[in-house]
């Protein structure tokens, strides 16, 4: 399998099949980072389309700096801010949608029984909930490490700010969702590793 | 007061072995960090839980002719449509969700549709049976949880309701939680219906103009050469009757 530089190195040269290689290997987590950031899935959609949209225009411009995948999250995370700014001027105040039963059914082993479904749903409502709640820079620290895997050094190189504010915000970010968890009488965790892949969400 | 980053930095296993060394030394000398870093843990395991929707993506870059720029958008990254789409179009179950991929080519428009990402036009009733299958995928499982829910439930009426143990849902509570996401899923699957048929009524209008547009264009064409033509003949014509006054 080609690698995304070589893929990028590609399209540079007009090849738009190695784009779309890219996209298709990339859309899965752009679109998570997207919906977890602003939390509406038709949004979260429209976020990822642009996203490849403005690097497809802007690949003259990308010289390899960066690591692909973090130039696509940058462009990503450039477009959830102009959205949550928008919304903002809004007076509705949008609350997270929820993951659908039929989605989690689909996702779930033989082995869990319908409370454990129902179970997994309400925590994964409520985590969406508390995220919700947090800080933007704190929810997006937390978001890229948790569920993307990043560095601390990535994620402040992403966020243009220092290493220590990156540890601060997750500090900060981490202790609030545990205190609203704990509020809401969340003592339940998630089902073993293995069962769901942290790092890409329901990507696998 | 200790120090925060260092905790963050063992929390998420980012120490040098020196200082994650050391900081193990302070976690056995104190509590309030040993409680901290457990509790951390925990909430961590817990965020594991929050999974976003898998919707179709299928983005796919497509380059066609020209394009007015207020379609070139839409146009120019087709995703793959969802709900009920591919299912209106070609005669399939109405609530299926199906991709439908409009691309303007030097053949004119094309939609193509199914469920999996399209690497060719492929025939219609390929994208059906797509479509189809899926459809049965969601009512697999949708029968399932009914299933699976009757069954609790006549377990319930069956046998007398006993105090669930703590931290546990009652049957009963179970129940309620269960119809209450079924009616959500039922609500949102509604929802992106109706969103999937509104962006492909907005495609094909969109489509329809660029044609409209493109066909105007030609007829012009059409028109401004035959007009030349009878220029010309009407010349010559001109220039043939003078020669023959002449003579």
């Amino acid at each position: 399998m080609m690698s995304d530089e070589e893929l990028v190195a590609r399209s540079r040269g007009g090849d738009l099949d190695s784009f779309n290689q890219l996209v298709l290997r990339w859309e899965r987590p752009i679109y998570a980072l997207a919906y977890r950031v602003i939390g509406r899935e038709e949004d979260a959609r429209d976020v990822t389309q642009e996203t490849f949209l403005r690097a497809f225009r802007a690949l003259s411009g990308f010289k390899g700096q960066a690591k692909f995948s973090s130039w696509l999250y940058r462009i990503t995370l450039n477009l959830c801010r102009d959205w949550i700014r928008k919304e903002r001027r809004t007076p509705v105040t949008p609350t997270p949608e929820g993951v659908d039963l039929v989605e989690l059914a689909g996702e779930a082993t033989p082995s869990e029984s319908i409370e454990d479904l129902v179970s997994r749903k309400q925590l994964s409502e409520a985590v969406a909930k508390a995220m919700a709640l947090l800080p933007e820079e704190q929810r997006t620290a937390i978001i890229l490490k948790e569920y993307h895997g990043l560095t601390f050094q990535e994620i402040a190189d992403l966020l243009d700010c220092p290493l220590s504010t990156v540890k601060t915000r997750l500090y900060q970010g981490l202790t609030v969702l545990r205190r609203h968890l704990h509020e809401r009488g969340e003592t339940r965790v998630a089902r073993p590793a293995g069962s769901l892949d942290p790092i890409h969400g329901s990507m696998n | 007061m200790c120090d925060k980053e260092l905790l963050i930095g063992y929390l998420y296993g980012e120490l040098r072995l020196s200082d994650r060394d050391a900081f193990e030394r302070h976690l056995g000398a104190c509590a309030e960090c040993r409680s901290e870093v457990e509790g951390l843990s925990g909430t961590r395991a817990q965020l594991q839980s929050w999974t976003p929707p898998s919707p179709e993506l299928g983005f796919e870059i497509v380059r066609g002719p020209q394009r007015p720029p207020a379609a070139a958008k839409r146009w120019g990254l087709s995703p793959a449509w969802g709900l009920a789409a591919a299912a209106m179009l070609v005669g399939a179950v109405s609530a299926a969700i199906a991709n439908v991929e409009v691309t303007v080519g030097s053949s004119g428009v094309k939609l193509r549709t199914g469920w999996n990402r399209v690497s060719d036009a492929r025939p219609a009733s390929t994208d059906a049976a797509a479509a189809s299958a899926e459809l049965q995928r969601v009512s697999a499982r949708m029968r399932d949880l009914e299933n699976r829910l009757a069954s609790i439930a006549s377990t319930t009426i069956a046998a007398p309701a006993t105090a669930a143990p703590p931290g546990r849902m009652s049957d009963a509570e179970l129940i309620r939680a269960m119809r209450t996401m079924i009616d959500q899923s039922e609500e949102r699957q509604q929802g992106v219906l109706a969103r999937q048929i509104l962006r492909v009524n907005q495609d094909m209008e969109t489509a329809r103009r660029t044609d409209f547009d493109r066909l105007r264009q030609g007829i012009q064409q059409v028109q401004g050469t035959a007009f030349e033509v009878y220029q010309r003949q009407k010349a010559f014509e001109e220039h043939v009757v003078r020669v023959g006054m002449q003579r």
